[in-house]
């Protein structure tokens, strides 16, 4: 077997951004309390990480940070602080440094929610409580004792997490939302001022809302935004929950890539003609936070045969391990119609990076000598024989003609 | 002029079947298929009387005959069958029926009624140009056929 297609795809752009490059801008209020006193285990946690920490002090009289330098991206990652501060960033340069691939974990409560970020989330499709807003719950109090985790790829297991002065997003229907932890049943957001509970004060009730929600873009670039900065502070500090949150958002963890796509024609052949079968496989990889490991136990990664629609849709099995990446493949027979088909494998799941590897190559019709002859298609024997009978009557037909029955010639002749 | 001899010899044979068969209808009733039947009995025969004398106009018919018999069996076949191979089905009916018609200009041609109508074309020019046409026919039938 000639394996002849073998096509290498480059590492997935997330990927080698997460590892190379950990720059990391801080915002916080200066008006609050300072940060290494309040937020020293975060702090620690992120140095340990290897995170290159940035401190970045907002204040009402200070500008706003600069997160691009002639056009370059400053940092890989923002985390923005509960903050009051009325000019943090513009809402179009986040949106901007999110388009470019940078990572923003947004924590507010319910008093900090900055205007620029709360209209950058809502861009994601994220609506955040605005303030004097909060959080209640007079079943649980404010601490969820059994919080219903939505995605174990980004949260793999929380206990009890904290949510103290909390606020509560409400969530469009994006695909690329990636809901964490939905509020519970018994909890709802009132407006404090208002003083009476009314549904004009309400912002979410039940389960509506969410209180730890990601977002990741096509170009794999995530946003965080919880409602509550309980979890991270000192007093309450969640280790388990930070690790694993910060971890997703900065790109350490949920992360998958292609490490490469082969296809080749099972009989051999350099290219492809109708009817052939096909081999077509994927290899994908999974960062374990040290290194690169097989993307093991998957039953959910699809290939797409397309041209304009998909002529398959077809699951990829796990065939071998290669290299630290787990080889999915699958057979097939190419349909009966020539033209350019794209090998497409797109996989998107919640909470992983996406992976998208097409491969375009041309289908042929079949060579004019490689259709069956007409003989050896059974149906076609009456045909032929017919033929051949009209041949053989014909031929009959013109010996009788000359030899026989001369009269009306001969009558003709001498008349 | 032989001809006309033949039809003038054969004309009272036939008169004299009618009144025969009309007396039939009356005695058991007037029937569509009989009185078919009866049609058709009627020119078979006064078909025989006319190429009484001209084999050639016999053996043409009853080739045609032939080609009509197979043709109306492939298509009987490929309509129960389906029409895979096409081409096939192609080669097969149309030979017959392009041979069909190679064959009937022949028989137009060796009419004597028509004899005016193909002035300076000889028998045995309709002849030839007939086999080379067939010729013709069967090599390209069978490269369609494949």
């Amino acid at each position: 077997m000639f394996f002849l297609l073998f096509l290498l795809t480059p590492l997935a752009l997330a990927v080698s951004s997460a590892l190379a490059d950990s720059r990391t801008l801080v915002l916080y209020d200066s008006r609050l309390p300072e940060f290494t006193t309040q937020y020293s285990k975060l702090f620690q946690t992120l140095e340990s990480k290897n995170f290159d920490l940035e401190l970045g002090l907002v204040g009402p009289d200070s500008p706003s940070p600069d997160l691009f330098t002639n056009g370059f991206r400053r940092y890989q990652n923002i985390l923005v602080l509960p903050t009051t501060s009325r000019d943090l960033v513009p809402t179009e340069t986040l949106l901007q440094f999110v388009q470019d691939g940078g990572d923003v974990f947004v924590i507010s409560d319910n008093k900090g929610i900055q205007t620029d970020v709360a209209l950058f989330l809502n861009e994601l499709g994220i609506f955040p409580s605005p303030k004097e807003y909060k959080y209640k719950d007079y079943h649980n109090g404010e601490t969820l004792d059994d919080p219903e985790v939505q995605n174990t790829v980004v949260l793999p297991s929380a206990k009890s997490i904290s949510y103290t002065d909390g606020s509560v997003a409400l969530l469009s229907n994006s695909e690329l939302l990636v809901p964490v932890v939905r509020a519970p049943r018994t909890s709802y957001t009132v407006n404090v001022d208002e003083g009476r509970l009314s549904t004009d004060s309400t912002w979410h009730s039940g389960s509506q809302g969410f209180l730890f929600v990601g977002f990741q873009g096509l170009n794999n670039a995530r946003v965080f935004w919880t409602g509550s900065s309980a979890s991270f502070h000192d007093a309450s500090f969640n280790e388990e929950v930070v690790d694993a949150l910060v971890n997703w958002t900065f790109q350490i963890s949920g992360l998958i890539k292609a490490t490469s796509t082969k296809h080749y024609n099972e009989n051999g052949d350099a290219g492809y003609k109708i009817k052939d079968t096909t081999t077509y496989e994927i290899g994908l990889s999974h960062w374990n936070g040290d290194q690169w490991v097989p993307f093991k136990n998957r039953t959910d990664v699809q290939l797409e045969y397309v041209m304009l629609d998909p002529y398959y849709r077809l699951n990829l099995v796990p065939t071998r391990e290669e290299n630290s990446s787990q080889i999915y493949s699958t057979t097939f027979q190419i349909p009966d119609r020539h033209g350019m088909f794209t090998y497409k494998v797109l996989y998107q799941r919640d909470g992983y990076s996406f992976v998208d590897e097409s491969t375009t190559v041309p289908v042929r019709h079949l060579a004019n000598d490689e259709y069956p002859r007409s003989w050896e298609i059974t149906n076609s024997w009456v045909y032929l024989s017919s033929a051949l009978a009209v041949v053989i009557g014909w031929f009959a037909f013109v010996v009788l003609f000359v030899f026989s029955g001369n009269k009306h010639f001969d009558k003709e002749k001498t008349e | 002029m032989a001809k006309k001899d033949v039809k003038t010899k054969n004309t009272p044979v036939v008169k004299k079947q009618t009144p025969q068969q009309t007396s039939d209808k009356t005695s058991s009733g007037v029937s569509v298929v009989q009185e078919l039947g009866n049609s058709v009995r009627i020119s078979f025969n006064s078909y025989l009387a006319e190429t009484k004398n001209n084999q050639k106009l016999r053996l043409i018919d009853t080739f045609l005959i032939f080609l009509v018999g197979l043709g109306v069996l492939q298509f009987v076949f490929c309509v129960l069958v389906g029409n895979f191979p096409f081409n096939a089905f192609l080669g097969g009916f149309i030979s017959t029926v392009a041979q069909f018609v190679l064959t009937v200009s022949l028989r137009l041609q060796s009419l004597d009624a028509n004899k005016t109508v193909f002035k300076g074309i000889t028998p045995e020019r309709a002849f030839g140009d007939y086999i080379f046409a067939s010729l013709a026919l069967h090599f390209v039938v069978l490269h369609f056929i494949n």
